[in-house]
């Protein structure tokens, strides 16, 4: 397995303090990642009723090959705390929402060599380190700003979909 | 990492009124994009209160302008009892909200962004060679910064409409 890039520093975060559609920002996301050609994988579905409410706990993964060399994961984290299933009347339709507090980290990395192709041997692994130091020199490594830039937007996502206002943005 | 330096001290804006956070928002996000500042959006809270909306943005843009400097702004917005109204304007209805807004903003030049230097001695000669030979490089580097953020701080309250008290 080769070196990983973190596309940032800490992942983003959002928090939300009220009534949401969980159900409608899960599919979102699936959705996203559907639309990136990636593949789904859910690493933790964890429901835990409590005192104060319901505790949920989701782990949501996308991965895609982007050729021989790079690989783009995507995770997402969604924990709810205090959440209680509510029915809302929203433009004159019934909908079952969460009210609860909620929070969502989006993070993203860029993955080299994720097949092991130049870690045969030590002449392969040099080999490979003049190949990836050739291929970025380029100031903002192009992949990188690009998935960077593809990782904000589902954080845009998450945040249009809780009807967040600032969800709107010119990147 | 290197040194961290504080161009612009923390600079606070406060409004109480109608606005568009929306708006506000855009304009803060297209003002980065046309400088060039990769946006880092590090949190971002909304909790909804009878009382109305409260949200809490970080943003700390940030753009490499040498292999040795980074510009870093950090942004910070604080709405408290945001409220969806409908006002008359020029005789029309336009919905808006209503609320308080506090926005801090301060810029902060990093150095030796991909940590070259860490050896003491390599250190040294970089302390050296920034203050004798690049100083006037990274000066100039620094006043961009300043018009950077006073560009920004007057795009916002220009949005809000504040700079019309100035003193004569």
């Amino acid at each position: 397995m080769g070196e990983k890039i973190a596309l940032f520093n800490q992942p983003l975060t959002v928090r939300y303090r009220g009534v949401f559609d969980i159900e409608g920002m899960y599919k979102a996301i699936i959705s996203w990642i559907n639309e990136q050609q990636m593949d789904y994988h859910e690493t933790k579905y964890k429901t835990k009723p409590v005192d104060a409410g319901r505790e949920i706990e989701i782990g949501m993964l996308g991965i895609v090959e982007l050729n021989e060399f790079y690989r783009w994961t995507v995770k997402v984290d969604v924990k709810v705390i205090e959440g209680d299933f509510v029915d809302v009347v929203q433009n004159g339709v019934n909908k079952r929402m969460m009210r609860g507090r909620m929070l969502v980290k989006v993070s993203g990395e860029l993955e080299r060599d994720y097949s092991g192709i130049l870690e045969k041997s030590p002449f392969w692994k040099k080999v490979g380190k003049v190949f990836f130091k050739l291929n970025e020199m380029e100031e903002g490594f192009k992949e990188q700003d690009t998935y960077f830039y593809k990782t904000v937007d589902l954080q845009k996502t998450i945040k249009q979909t809780l009807g967040m206002d600032t969800a709107q943005g010119a990147f | 990492m290197g040194e961290r330096l504080i161009v612009v001290e923390p600079k606070n804006l406060s409004y109480t009124g109608y606005f568009k956070l929306n708006e506000l928002y855009y304009i803060i996000e297209k003002w980065l994009k046309e400088m060039g500042y990769d946006k880092k959006e590090k949190e971002h809270d909304v909790m909804v209160y009878p009382e109305g909306k409260t949200i809490f943005v970080r943003l700390i843009p940030d753009k490499s302008v040498s292999e040795f400097i980074k510009h870093v702004i950090e942004i910070k917005l604080h709405i408290s009892n945001l409220k969806d109204v409908t006002i008359t304007v020029d005789g029309k209805q336009t919905a808006v909200q209503e609320g308080k807004i506090n926005i801090m903003i301060r810029a902060i030049q990093e150095g030796d962004q991909e940590n070259r230097f860490t050896q003491p001695f390599w250190y040294f000669m970089r302390l050296v060679i920034d203050k004798y030979l690049f100083a006037n490089f990274i000066n100039d580097h620094t006043s961009i910064l300043k018009d950077d953020v006073h560009m920004l701080y007057t795009e916002m309250s220009a949005y809000l409409n504040i700079n019309k008290y100035r003193f004569k």
